[in-house]
């Protein structure tokens, strides 16, 4: 009896320190299991949601509304810089063009999206894509008639 | 030992206010996402369609900011195939729909103030009671007159003083005679005798323009 009274602090304190560490890792492992990436996905989702619209809103503002009816098959007719984010949810990704719609890729599943571009009808072709946080617009009158549009590299 | 181990009740106690805390600020950052979830696209679309639409070249405008009434009363046959796929999407005119796809109510509405001009083509019989002028709407840009003169012939046809037509033998026929839009043209008429009422008549296109809100509603 009395020679284990003296044990009764150092039981304690260990099982304090136990029951904090225990608490500790259960808590880092919640957080860093589900509720973190949950958000960084969230975020990521919405960051490349309003890329793809402020990249299509570029590519629309691009197309000069009169210039480009005269000019030679070729010329570039308009450029426009594009300032997109570097990396969304830490991984680069991609715009790509076809044509009526852009659509952004992203090897996250639940990052990306097709939005409609709504151009003139003068525009006969939307192509190339965008890999980097630089993108340039160029709009190029057509052979036949009309304007292509391109999207290429702008730090290139 | 319940008398050694008083102090971890109060442990369990800190930790259960540590866990609600970080429960708290863990709900508060997933209100904060809730919140922050948008719909770019439907109000991104609507922009580019209502800026498509009343552009100098959309399908429905005779210049920027004016669409044609003609245009707009056959809207759905010009607007086909021009508006964005895959998405619900109105475009009214001062509240009328023009056109329909799906029901876009929760989408974003962009308005647009435009004109809706109404042209035709219109003619004057000068009566040359007291005057032998006769005044144009303004912003007339051209207009054909002809002359089907009796027993005095029409030797000179001035607008705003500047000779635009003049034959000494008399003008017979029709003439297409351009006119500055800018200015408010008064045509005046010299002859070699009275003029009879009838005996030229002004023919020119007209143009009337009314205000109207042009609606594009998109939910995507």
């Amino acid at each position: 009896m009395t020679d284990s009274r003296a044990v009764a602090p150092a039981v304690g304190k260990a099982l304090e320190a136990g029951i904090v560490v225990l608490f500790v890792a259960l808590l880092t492992s919640a957080l860093y299991g589900g509720v973190v990436p949950n958000a960084r996905t969230g975020a990521a989702d919405e960051v490349g949601e309003r890329a793809l619209q402020h990249a299509a809103a570029n590519v629309e503002a691009a197309v000069p509304s009169r210039a480009g009816v005269q000019a030679d098959a070729g010329e570039v007719v308009a450029e426009r810089r594009v300032s997109l984010p570097a990396t969304i949810r830490g991984r680069g990704y991609r715009i790509t063009a076809n044509d009526t719609s852009l659509s952004l890729v992203h090897e996250h599943r639940s990052v990306g999206g097709t939005t409609a571009l709504v151009l003139p009808e003068r525009v006969r072709a939307v192509r190339g894509n965008w890999t980097d946080s630089e993108g340039l617009v160029r709009v190029r009158a057509h052979p036949d008639g009309g304007l292509v549009v391109e999207l290429a590299e702008g730090s290139a | 030992m319940t008398r050694g181990q008083a102090n971890l009740p109060a442990l369990a106690v800190a930790l259960l206010l540590v866990a609600a805390s970080v429960a708290a600020a863990v709900g508060l950052a997933g209100s904060a996402f809730a919140g922050a979830n948008t719909d770019p696209e439907d109000s991104r679309l609507a922009a580019s369609v209502a800026e498509r639409l009343v552009a100098a070249d959309g399908p429905l405008s005779v210049r920027a900011n004016v669409l044609s009434r003609a245009a707009v009363e056959n809207a759905s046959a010009r607007l086909d195939g021009r508006l964005p796929e895959g998405a619900d999407l109105r475009v009214t005119l001062d509240g009328d729909p023009l056109v329909e796809r799906g029901d876009p109510a929760s989408g974003a509405t962009m308005r647009r103030v435009v004109l809706v001009a109404d042209a035709g083509r219109r003619t004057l019989v000068p009566g040359f009671e007291n005057s032998d002028s006769v005044t144009l709407p303004r912003r007339t840009g051209n207009a054909t007159l002809t002359f089907d003169t009796g027993a005095a012939s029409v030797t000179t046809v001035r607008a705003n003083d500047r000779v635009v037509l003049h034959d000494g033998a008399g003008l017979d026929g029709a003439y297409d005679i351009s006119l500055s839009r800018y200015d408010t043209v008064t045509l005046s008429f010299a002859a070699d005798g009275d003029l009879a009422p009838g005996s030229v008549t002004v023919a020119y296109r007209a143009e009337t323009t009314t205000k109207a809100v042009l609606g594009v509603t998109v939910d995507a």
